[in-house]
Formats: C-alpha cells, sequence, structure tokens
C-alpha cells in the first residue's frame, strides 16, 4: 500500500510542503518547487502595486500543485476568515492556512484567535491547516473546531533556528490524531527529518529553501531527507538502550 | 469621482466599469482578485459592474508565501 | 459518534489468525515504542507478548512511577440497595435469586457513613442494584446528600441513567462514575444479561454520557471471564482511550474485576489466571500511561500485593459487599465473595511497609473545600 497523506479530499505522496516567498526570482522558486516533488505549496494574498504591475508567481507554480493560500496579514480571526473567504473566490482552491499573528516582535501566532477562525471556515467547507505555537489543549480545540491538520511552529518564522518545540510536538503527535505538520523554524534538511523520524505527517519549509545560496538544490536536499525521515520513521527506530538500574524481577511471583 | 483604491484616494471618470479601471492601470486581469466594500466581485461581472463615488476597491493578487 | 463505532471497525477483523502470527520480534517493536498503536496494543496482548511479561513490567513500572510516583489511591465500595430486577448470571443480586432484599434508610446510610470514616477513608464509591423503583435516583442524591458530610470523593456504580440524570447527580456532589460494560463482544453480552440491561448500547454509552453531563473520573471494565479476554481486555482499552481523547478534562480509569464465587455457583467459560491478568494489566498500563487502574478486593492480599508495582493506581480497602454491612457485619448476602478481608489499616501499612504511600483523598469537591475555609 502506497503510505499517502490524506488531508481533506487529497491523498499526497510528497510530505514536503513548499512556502512560495522569499525567493529572488519566479523561475527559481519554480524550479526549487518542481525539483522537490512537493504538492502543496503555500500562497500569500496581497495588494496590487498599482504603479508597479508584476507577473503573477502562479504561472510559475508546477501543474498540479495544491494551493494552500495563508491568511499573512490577518491579526484577528475576522480578518483571517475575510483573507480565506477572497482566496478561495479568486478560485485557489478550499485549502487555506490560518495564520494569525498580532506578535510582530517574534511572529508567534495568536492560538485563541486561530482557534475562532479555524471553527468557521471549517463550518464554510474549507480544507483549515492552522499555523499554530504547539500546546496540547489548543491542538485538541483546533481538532474539535474541524482543522484537517495541525501544524505546530519549530522555531518563530524565518528564524531557521530548528526544532526548539520538539518536546510540544512530540506530544501533539502521540496525542492529536491529525496530521501534524511542522511548519516554521526548520533550517537544515537534518531538521526537517527529525520532524518526520518523530512521525511528524510533513513538514513546511519556505525560508531555508528560499534564501539558500541554491535554492533548487536544497529544495531537492529536503525533499531526499523528508523522505528520508518518513521511511525511518515507518520502518520503526531501534530501540535506544534504557540504562535503567539494574531491577529485581518484577513477575518473580507467577508460576 | 472619488474612490479609495488599495487604500489611496484616486479620481476615477464617473460609472466605471471594473474592467474599464484595471485597464486603465494596465493591470492583467487573469491574475487579480477584485473586491468591492468588502465583497469579492466575480470576474465575469467586470465588464458591466460599475464602480460608484466612495467605493472601496481592492486588487489584490496572489504572491509568494510561506 | 459513539464507542461503539470504534467497536464496528473491528468487525471482521481476523483476531485470532493476528494473534497467532504475532512474532517476539513483533513484541520486542512494540515494547521499544514510546507511544503505542492500537496493533501494538494487541500484540502485547498475544500469546507471543505472553513470554515478555518481565520486560512488559519493567517498562510498566517504570512509566507508572513516571506518571504517577509512589502513591496509591485508596477507595472503599458502600452497596446501598441489592434490589436487582436484572438477571445476570454471574451476579449474586439476580433477580431469580432467593434472599430478602434490602435498601438502607438515610439513617442507615449515616451509619455506615461513619464506620467507614472512622478508618480514615474519604474516597467512596456507591453501588445499587438495578431498581428504578427501590433505588431512583432521587434516593441516590439524599444518599449523596448524606454521604457528603463524611467523604471528599463519592462515585457511583449503578444502574446506566440518562444524561440529565448523570448532571442531577453531578450536581448533588457525585464526581465519578464506574460503569463496566462486563462484556464488549454483544453476542455474548445478550446471553449472560436479562432485564433492562440487556439494552447493550445504552450501557456502553453510559460513560459517554456522563462524561457530557461533567463527571470527573470515569472508569470502564470488563468482567474477567466471560468471553476470550485477549479481544476484551483489547475492547476496554479502547473504550478508555476513546473517552480520554473526546473528554480531555475527565481522568479515565480501567478496572479489572475478575469473576469471583457467587450465589448461584457460575462457572467462567473463560477463566483468566494469574499469568494472564498480569499480562492484561500491563498491556493497559503500556498503551494508557496516564491511565488509573483499579484493583478491587475480588484478588487474594498475596496478588494484589505483588502486582502493586505493575501499574495500579488505585485499591479498594476493607470492603464490605453487602448491604448494611460495615456498621452490622451480620452474614447477609454479599454480591461475590472477597478475596482480601484485609482492614484499611493493614492496607496502609501494606503500602507504607513496601515504600508507597497511601492516598485517601485525590481531590476535594470546591464547596466542601470552601465550607472548610469556612469554618476557621
Amino acid at each position: 500500500m502506497a503510505d499517502e497523506l490524506i488531508i481533506g479530499d487529497k491523498a499526497l505522496t510528497s510530505r514536503l510542503f513548499i512556502g512560495t516567498g522569499k525567493f529572488a526570482s519566479h523561475e527559481l522558486m519554480g524550479q526549487a518547487v518542481s525539483q522537490s516533488g512537493a504538492q502543496v505549496v503555500t500562497v500569500a494574498l496581497r495588494r496590487v502595486d498599482l504603479d508597479r504591475p508584476q507577473e503573477s508567481e502562479l504561472n510559475y507554480i508546477p501543474a498540479g500543485c495544491v494551493l494552500m493560500p495563508n491568511t499573512s496579514g490577518a491579526r484577528t480571526a475576522e480578518e483571517a476568515v475575510k483573507i480565506a473567504r477572497i482566496a478561495r473566490a479568486a478560485g485557489c482552491g478550499n485549502w487555506v492556512k490560518i495564520e494569525v499573528v498580532t506578535d510582530q516582535r517574534y511572529l508567534l501566532p495568536d492560538n485563541y484567535e486561530t482557534v475562532k477562525a479555524t471553527e468557521i471556515l471549517a463550518r464554510e467547507g474549507f480544507v483549515v491547516l492552522p499555523y499554530m505555537n504547539p500546546d496540547l489543549m489548543v491542538a485538541k480545540r483546533l481538532k474539535e473546531a474541524g482543522a484537517a491538520a495541525i501544524m505546530p511552529l519549530g522555531a518563530p518564522i524565518g528564524s531557521n533556528r530548528g526544532l526548539k518545540t520538539r518536546e510540544m510536538i512530540r506530544i501533539l503527535i502521540e496525542e492529536i490524531d491529525l496530521p501534524i505538520i511542522v511548519d516554521a523554524g526548520i533550517g537544515k534538511p537534518s531538521e526537517a527529518m527529525e520532524a518526520m523520524e518523530m512521525g511528524a505527517a510533513a513538514v513546511l519549509v519556505n525560508t531555508a529553501i528560499a534564501t539558500a545560496r541554491d535554492p533548487v538544490a536544497m529544495a531537492r536536499a529536503f525533499s531526499m531527507a523528508v523522505e528520508a525521515g518518513r521511511m525511518a520513521y515507518l520502518a520503526g527506530l531501534a530501540p535506544t538502550r534504557e540504562f535503567a538500574e539494574a531491577s529485581s524481577p518484577l513477575t518473580g511471583f507467577l508460576v | 469621482m472619488k474612490v479609495l483604491l488599495n487604500g489611496r484616494e484616486e479620481d476615477v471618470p464617473t460609472s466605471v466599469t471594473i474592467e474599464q479601471l484595471l485597464n486603465s492601470k494596465k493591470i492583467t486581469p487573469g491574475a487579480v482578485i477584485v473586491v468591492v466594500n468588502s465583497e469579492v466581485v466575480k470576474r465575469e461581472l467586470w465588464p458591466d459592474f460599475v464602480i460608484k463615488e466612495q467605493d472601496q476597491v481592492e486588487v489584490i493578487r496572489i504572491v509568494g508565501g510561506g | 459518534m459513539s464507542f461503539y463505532d470504534v467497536y464496528k471497525q473491528y468487525e471482521g477483523f481476523d483476531f485470532e489468525g493476528f494473534f497467532q502470527s504475532r512474532t517476539p520480534d513483533d513484541v520486542r517493536k512494540a515494547l521499544a515504542k514510546e507511544h503505542l498503536e492500537a496493533t501494538d496494543y494487541l500484540t502485547l496482548l498475544s500469546p507471543a507478548a505472553g513470554n515478555f511479561l518481565e520486560e512488559m513490567a519493567q517498562k510498566a513500572h517504570r512509566i507508572t512511577l513516571r506518571n504517577f510516583g509512589r502513591v496509591i489511591f485508596l477507595f472503599t465500595p458502600l452497596y446501598l440497595s441489592d434490589y436487582c430486577v436484572n438477571q445476570c448470571a454471574y451476579c449474586s443480586f439476580n433477580a431469580r435469586n432467593k434472599f430478602t432484599r434490602t435498601k438502607l434508610t438515610l439513617e442507615q446510610v449515616e451509619e455506615e457513613a461513619r464506620a467507614i470514616a472512622q478508618t480514615g477513608m474519604k474516597d467512596i464509591l456507591i453501588l445499587t442494584g438495578e431498581s428504578r423503583q427501590h433505588n431512583p435516583v432521587s434516593y441516590l442524591k439524599d444518599c449523596v446528600g448524606v454521604l457528603k458530610k463524611y467523604f471528599g470523593c463519592i462515585s457511583i456504580e449503578i444502574y446506566p441513567l440518562e444524561e440529565e440524570e448523570y448532571r442531577e447527580l453531578v450536581a448533588s456532589g457525585v464526581d465519578g462514575l464506574t460503569m463496566f460494560q462486563e462484556v464488549y463482544d454483544p453476542g455474548v453480552y445478550a446471553r449472560y444479561h436479562n432485564g433492562p440491561k440487556k439494552n447493550y448500547h445504552y450501557r456502553l454509552d453510559a460513560p459517554e454520557r456522563s462524561c457530557r453531563a461533567g463527571m470527573r473520573t470515569v472508569g470502564v471494565g470488563a468482567l474477567l471471564g466471560l468471553a476470550d479476554w485477549r479481544k476484551e481486555a483489547f475492547f476496554t482499552g479502547l473504550h478508555a482511550d476513546y473517552l480520554q481523547q473526546k473528554f480531555w478534562d475527565v481522568q479515565v480509569s480501567i478496572s479489572l474485576p475478575r469473576l469471583r464465587p457467587s450465589i448461584g455457583g457460575f462457572q467462567p467459560g473463560y477463566p483468566v489466571d494469574d499469568r494472564s491478568f498480569v499480562q492484561i494489566l500491563l498491556a493497559h498500563r503500556l498503551f494508557l500511561p496516564r491511565a488509573g487502574i483499579t484493583i478491587s478486593t475480588r484478588e487474594s492480599p498475596e496478588f494484589r500485593d505483588n502486582i502493586l508495582p505493575l501499574g495500579v493506581t488505585k485499591i479498594s480497602a476493607g470492603s464490605s459487599v453487602t448491604v448494611g454491612g460495615y456498621a452490622r457485619p451480620d452474614g447477609r448476602a454479599p454480591q461475590f465473595e472477597i478475596s482480601d478481608p484485609r482492614s484499611v489499616a493493614e492496607i496502609k501499612q501494606m503500602l507504607i511497609q513496601k515504600g508507597y504511600q497511601p492516598v485517601f483523598e485525590d481531590w476535594q469537591q470546591w464547596d466542601s473545600l470552601e465550607q472548610q475555609l469556612c469554618n476557621f
């Protein structure tokens, strides 16, 4: 049986999601996505610069990719809902990454507003993937609100600091019966692999690819790391030996 | 007449349609979304949709994002 | 959505084939995992895992220490009434059994409460047979009103109720529910039960209704001996897991009631020996690291002492399983024969000697706490 990641009505074979921001050019972005085999890419909505109309990135995204507009720029649930509706009306499909950020220093997501937005959009038929600060109770509420997957951050957006929230993400993977997709903070392929070995369903990478010296090669490196991590997870990691203190038998009373 | 276009006050001809407005700004219609007073206006309505004085018009496009 | 939907997912699943195909290596892999999936759990219930009890025990012990520390909670059952309209083949309170039925008056409840409270117990589990005529919810509420003066935790083990009725009981001071499904296999269930209890689904959904009604602790269990224990244990664990996932503010626990001799001389069709009992206990602990595990006085003193470090979190002590048995131990019909007759003081002594702290009260209801503060 193929190892597919089912989200909404899509069965994905690639577990690397790529963010399309911050690339030096549309061409590089397009090549990076296609070389990595990613099937889900995030995009954002912005006002057109009326003085300098530009060509759309959309033309460079490989055909067949699921477009996942984010709600970046939203500071409240209402704004996120509005952005999601506009994106759907624009023909982006019904996937949405909810991203509500009020804190402008670390760009950490506002979990409370995120739950509210998730509830509204899931009811409206969106496939909702909320970006969140890994907190078990919030993840449970997001699940109840109808999220299709949960996207905890590994470290602040764009920080490339790796899985700083490793322990909390591990708990989400253990406790939440939804795909857990590590979003934000992953700076190296080895960190993406670490997340996958832990049992993350996928990872979303943007800055680490977009700002590498060779983004196309880096996208491929991430793709391989994600695949290797997934394979290791499925293969079942060998037990790490526990050096427990020599303990006396506990079942000696059984005959 | 005056409208609010992408947050900026602009002078536009009276009874201008969305299509005409985009053309005047040299915006390729294929890649944008138009929101008038918080409502998305479907593409097929653009040739007939007349913008009124003080309307808030947002022309939005999809860009790269994480 | 009900737990039955989870149960149904295994309809047609070849349990026998799965159990027989498990290898020592499968067991080792399941044991090495930090978080067990349902199939790992099933693997630990397989015959192959029967040869790994010591390894399972070491890990279960560590997990339990990590999650619960060196404490064991104590509780006492209090039988209010043995009137019952059901005919459960294995139970002494079976309506067909001829003996003089009795039901405590509120004065008698108070007498019992006083006798139990004197031993230091603070956590009480009240039980009745199923009879809406003799043991209506209003009667239970009155009893709880009396018991509240003596106990910090009051749980019920009675016939299944409507959500609204659970809510009433919660409001009156009940904070826990124990509801054994007895047997998860609907066919076997139908064979052993007659009377209103015949309604399998109504009973199966009762824990869930009580969670919605605001119950703080909920315990599930299967009567060990009625059907293939490997499957029964599996569904018990899945049921607990289901409740834990769905009602994350409720403390879920599992009991392992092993069938004991009762009036009528019922013989279990699938007797569970000590080794198998231990395997069930260990598999539960490894699958549900944070669930409570309760062992009653159905088990013998030696056996209870021995399994203490394997994942047990709560035990009953100084139990009487007859109506009115604390104030007047006069030899009325017990629900079943208990095996551990030790007093609360003896149990307490044993726990301390084994390095455990006996805890008499897990938590106090806010209003009783408030009362205490007002008394200052």
